[in-house]
């Protein structure tokens, strides 16, 4: 049974679990929402929905009031049935990420009782999923796809940084995530990328549902890597995944 | 060359009524902080309802107008001048080439709102005209204001119809109730009823480090049960209780998603007056439902629509 909170009188969220699970019911969801807008009649209730946000366990919903209502929208989600067996083709991004530049490895080994080479070999080794984006320019909220004896799981900063360098990659509790901006921030510093995670054109590299590949980087190959970049001639790698 | 900014004031941007649809990008909504200011603007002006305005935040600036246009001001009382002749809120007025207007010390509200006829030459980035000044996207190149800034009119107009009836009373002068009325949820199962008593007994003072992205209060603290909190979706209006139990209502510089609990929300009729409430002000909350909210709304729709009609000399919708 999906819970449907109101989030105000313009947005709701559905609630699929109340723990982190596998997201494809979530994902099939939003799937579903949006194969049957594109080919629903001009009054159907699905026109309402404006916008739709795939978090950890649930979906933030923002709708139209003047089209339709709290009660007759969570309704028709609630009896929504998902379409399908929803497979959709996944991309598994490589991140250049070089340790080099970590923060924290000292609170780390004290809360994980790994030495920096263990921590550093498990962050690498670690197929991570994009669980959701948020907080602000498109932070990817990373989950390990394996959370069974997860043993990079350290609490956030007591007092969060009063700066933090885009491109750097913390973690927290059992999340990872790549800072896109220059901004405040709680989380463990493990390193830096030197990709751009959020350019203002284009918004975010990520999308929900990558699957993520660190790759231990020196600060040489840092450096060549954002010339690169800034010259337009890196080439992400970026491959299709197959479950 | 329609419009020079001569002196900035604290934070002027442009915005329209927000970026929808972009979030998965990375891109959060943003725009005005009090829709209803804006809107009647923009209805009075004949504009688009989501035509840009420019919002003027704390303290305007000043502006020369080097074209003709008709304009219109309003949300907080800017105390402003055209020339030296003082402007009432919500009247159209007529400015010519050279002509300049001044925004002074705000008498009462927070945000005001210069809402030009035929709207801006402003990009639509993502959607939308709205300035991203944390993304330094959208808008007028992403940032705030500066002295020397040209703004383009997209559409500039010498006379509208009805000139005399395209006026509107000073609703925010009206308005003297700190009551916000507040649909509970999504987390309002986080806490005991008592703590939900306590948060809808209690004066909360709207502090200084209060700003676009949110009304940081200042009261008896909440205390939450121990219960998990994964990253959901915040709504405008939505109420945030972090570790420390002093409540923060998110507001148009939101992120989208976070992590703390969020008791309720306050209702998007009362958002404008919320978002005209200063510093220092005590508020207080009401529970609401989500069906008596939206039967709130849709009469501000049909008063909104009654004033469009009127202006177009159509008849007012009897029901």
């Amino acid at each position: 049974m999906r819970e449907i909170k109101p989030c105000g009188d313009m947005a709701l969220s559905i609630y699929f679990s109340d723990h982190i699970q596998d997201n494809n019911e979530i994902l099939a969801f939003k799937n579903t929402l949006e194969s049957l807008k594109e080919s629903a009649k001009d009054d159907n209730i699905l026109h309402a929905i404006v916008e739709v946000i795939p978090c950890y366990t649930s979906l933030f919903i923002q709708y139209n009031p003047f089209l339709t209502d709290f009660q007759s929208l969570s309704m028709f989600l609630q009896n929504l049935e998902i379409m399908g067996s929803y497979t959709p083709t996944k991309r598994l991004l490589e991140i250049p990420l070089c340790y080099d530049f970590g923060l924290d490895f000292d609170r780390i080994r004290e809360y994980t009782g790994l030495s920096k080479q263990e921590i550093i070999h498990i962050h690498s080794t670690t197929l991570y999923e994009v669980r959701m984006l948020g907080f602000m320019a498109g932070f990817p909220y990373l989950l390990p796809r394996c959370v069974l004896d997860f043993k990079l799981n350290v609490p956030k900063l007591p007092t969060p940084r009063l700066e933090v360098k885009a491109g750097s990659v913390g973690i927290a509790e059992m999340q990872s995530g790549i800072y896109p901006l220059d901004t405040p921030g709680g989380w463990n510093i493990i390193g830096k990328t030197p990709l751009r995670i959020f350019e203002k054109t284009q918004g975010a590299l990520l999308q929900t549902s990558d699957y993520i590949q660190f790759i231990a980087i020196t600060q040489e190959e840092f450096e060549s890597i954002t010339t690169k970049i800034a010259n337009n001639t890196y080439e992400l790698s970026i491959k299709t995944y197959k479950e | 060359m329609s419009l020079e900014v001569i002196k900035a004031g604290l934070l002027e941007s442009v915005q329209d009524l927000g970026r929808m649809g972009y979030a998965n990008a990375g891109f959060p909504v943003r725009g005005v902080m009090d829709f209803y200011s804006t809107l009647l603007l923009n209805i009075l002006l004949d504009n688009d309802w989501n035509e840009a305005v420019i919002e003027i935040n704390l303290m305007g600036g000043e502006y020369e107008f080097k074209e003709s246009n008709l304009f219109a001001i309003g949300g907080a009382n800017m105390q402003a001048k055209l020339n030296n002749t003082p402007l009432e809120s919500y009247q159209v007025y007529e400015a010519k080439k050279g002509d300049r207007i001044q925004f002074g010390f705000f008498k009462y509200g927070v945000v005001g709102y210069f809402a030009l006829a035929g709207g801006f030459d402003v990009p639509i980035f993502k959607g939308s005209k709205s300035s991203d000044l944390k993304l330094e996207c959208g808008g007028y190149h992403g940032r705030k204001l500066m002295a020397g800034d040209i703004l383009e009119f997209k559409n500039p107009k010498r006379s509208l119809p009805q000139l005399h009836l395209r006026k509107y009373r000073d609703w925010l002068e009206e308005s003297r109730t700190r009551a916000f009325r507040v649909i509970l949820g999504p987390q309002d199962s986080h806490f005991s009823k008592e703590q939900q008593q306590i948060f809808f007994q209690t004066n909360y003072i709207i502090t200084p480090q209060s700003n676009r992205m949110g009304l940081r209060l200042k009261g008896e603290a909440i205390c939450r049960k121990k219960m998990s909190m994964y990253s959901d979706g915040i709504a405008f209006g939505s109420i945030q209780i972090p570790d420390d139990g002093q409540p923060i209502i998110l507001m148009a510089d939101r992120q989208s998603t976070g992590g703390y609990p969020k008791i309720g929300n306050v209702i998007s009729y009362d958002l404008p007056r919320l978002a005209q409430t200063r510093f220092q002000s005590q508020i207080h909350f009401k529970p609401i439902s989500v069906q008596t909210a939206q039967g709130l709304l849709q009469r501000k729709k049909y008063a909104l629509l009654a004033l469009h009609n009127t202006l177009h000399n159509r008849g007012i919708p009897c029901f």
